[in-house]
């Protein structure tokens, strides 16, 4: 995969309900819903899921194709999950046990709720960030990190931090990008089949990276030294301003399916 | 054999929102022993160009024929362009890594099959054509450098591997005017040795003093291919790509535009000062 295609994941600027709405609702949503996801556990409950997905990926307008793009990638990720479970689930009464290994139906129930789990968490998480754009997703978390405060945390900073390396990330990948391509066109050979060739051959990509993005830091961080920047606390920001009604809404939504799956 | 590139398109992120076009079918030839010089207006796909010469992007649709096979084909060794066709990246400094300069610039020569010495042969006149004492550089580490030295043992590292083409992308920004002549002069005697140089530029003046021809790119299309003398002539249709043409060929053409008699075929100096010479001298003999 060539970086300079995009990410899954990455925000795509639509007009669907889901793009309006508050980032801080989304966000909240989002931690609402996958706090459901980790509650269901029975059929009715993941039936509830199941449709809530549906539910959200026909309201955001996005092709289905690529909301679910980053689980066929990591298809082998969730068959090594599922087995892990099934055979390493310590059961009353395995069908077939050998050694630390058995396989019993409990194994084979836990190994799939924790890969369904996993696997809508990853939906919901492509979902959010494929209809928030990054920056508004930092202001959210900013602004959910306020209580913070009270604990002396520095939270400004925190959410500085977050969104200083938010911003990084494009400028970095492209660098990544330039310089394996620069390597390839030098003779590296990052396709190597053999693991530890693939591992060595990593370096020439791994040392430029580091170097560039301590040397990044340290630009940026002179940058903003020499423009006044004294820590986050005595920034004033854009106002935020207070959230509509129907984020409201939504976020009143996400703790109603919450409650469901409680209750189911 | 040369370079063949037929109907050549590319298309980011295809079948997405983002779908960007990035190259409209560009046909040319490329014969060895040129030397080339690549223009356009940012974003005009000069860089998906070079990329897709140097194999490193799979076109959408034409081909790149390199000495006679085509670089995408399914049977195709890559490995053997890689050893044919160097590129210079924009700041090739970013791509060192090694511990010392003399095993930085070995990398490339890896997987060439060459003996331990004939490796350190290679590495000794890379660096001595870059301008560097080898005995005085070759256990240094690359990271002490500074930045006009990186940039030279970047392109040691390229040229180590004696490429018979040579792709570089603006390798002369950011360089102070003595190094970039040293460069220029670098890559004139390459090419005078047999090298075919495709050279990417914003800067007119070294294009017109040193390329015997010019891509000129815009919005992904080949809009212009000629010598500079040729394309340079038209200044008004250079402007309206966003490009400028040589300092020696525009002050040719303020001057014809004042009502001076100079051809307009001038886009080097070294043709300029004769012909205002000639002008003058010849006004006088008027006198």
């Amino acid at each position: 995969m060539s970086m300079t295609e995009r990410m899954t994941g990455q925000f795509i600027p639509g007009a669907s309900l889901l793009h309006s709405l508050d980032a801080r609702a989304k966000l909240f949503g989002f931690i609402l819903l996958t706090a459901a996801v980790i509650l269901a556990d029975t059929v009715a409950g993941y039936a509830l899921i199941i449709a809530l997905m549906l539910l959200l990926t026909a309201v955001s307008k996005l092709p289905v194709s690529t909301v679910v793009g980053s689980v066929r990638r990591m298809f082998w990720f969730f068959v090594i999950i599922f087995i892990m479970n099934c055979l390493f689930y310590s059961a009353e009464d395995p069908i077939w046990s050998w050694w630390i290994i058995s396989l019993s139906k409990a194994g084979a129930v836990q190994g799939f709720n924790v890969m369904f789990r996993i696997l809508i968490i990853l939906v919901l998480s492509n979902i959010f960030t494929l209809v928030t754009p990054p920056l508004e997703i930092t202001s959210a978390i900013q602004s959910m990190l306020k209580p913070l405060k009270l604990l002396r945390l520095p939270a400004d900073d925190i959410a500085m931090i977050i969104s200083v390396a938010i911003q990084f990330i494009p400028t970095l990948l492209q660098e990544a990008d330039t310089i394996k391509m620069a390597q390839i066109a030098r003779g590296a050979r990052f396709e190597s089949r053999k693991l530890h060739e693939r591992a060595a051959a990593m370096l020439p990509l791994i040392v430029p990276m580091f170097l560039s993005a301590f040397k990044r830091a340290d630009e940026l961080a002179t940058a903003m030294e020499a423009r006044g920047y004294r820590g986050a606390k005595h920034r004033s920001g854009k106002k935020a301003a207070p959230m509509p009604a129907g984020s409201y809404a939504s976020i009143l939504f996400c703790a109603a399916v919450c409650a469901a799956e409680i209750i189911i | 054999m040369p370079i063949e590139v037929k109907n050549l398109s590319f298309t980011y992120s295809a079948g997405t929102p983002f779908e960007t076009s990035a190259l409209k079918n560009i046909s040319l030839e490329i014969k060895n022993g040129e030397f080339i010089g690549v223009m356009g207006h940012t974003g005009c796909g000069k860089s998906t160009l070079i990329r897709a010469l140097a194999g490193l992007l799979r076109p959408s649709e034409g081909s790149i024929v390199v000495d006679g096979s085509d670089i995408n084909g399914r049977r195709y060794d890559r490995s053997k362009l890689r050893r044919k066709l160097g590129v210079v990246f924009q700041y090739p400094e970013c791509q060192l890594f090694e511990t010392t300069v003399e095993k930085d610039v070995a990398f490339g020569l890896k997987h060439s099959g060459l003996n331990k010495d004939e490796v350190t042969e290679r590495v000794r006149w890379a660096l001595e054509i870059c301008g560097f004492d080898f005995e005085k550089i070759a256990k240094a580490s690359p990271m002490g450098l500074s930045g006009g030295e990186k940039r030279r043992v970047a392109i040691a590292g390229v040229l180590a591997v004696k490429p018979e083409y040579l792709i570089l992308d603006e390798p002369i920004a950011g360089l102070d005017p003595l190094g970039r002549e040293a460069f220029l002069e670098l890559i004139t005697g390459l090419n005078a040795d047999g090298m075919t140089i495709i050279m990417v530029s914003h800067n007119a003046d070294c294009i017109g003093e040193y390329a015997r021809r010019v891509l000129l790119l815009n919005g992904g299309e080949l809009v212009g291919d000629g010598s500079p003398q040729e394309l340079f002539s038209d200044v008004e249709r250079m402007r309206s790509l966003h490009l400028g043409v040589s300092r020696s060929r525009e002050i040719a053409w303020l001057l014809k535009k004042g009502g001076m008699d100079i051809p307009q075929d001038i886009c080097s100096y070294d043709r300029l000062l004769p012909a205002v010479l000639a002008h003058l001298r010849g006004g006088d003999e008027h006198d």
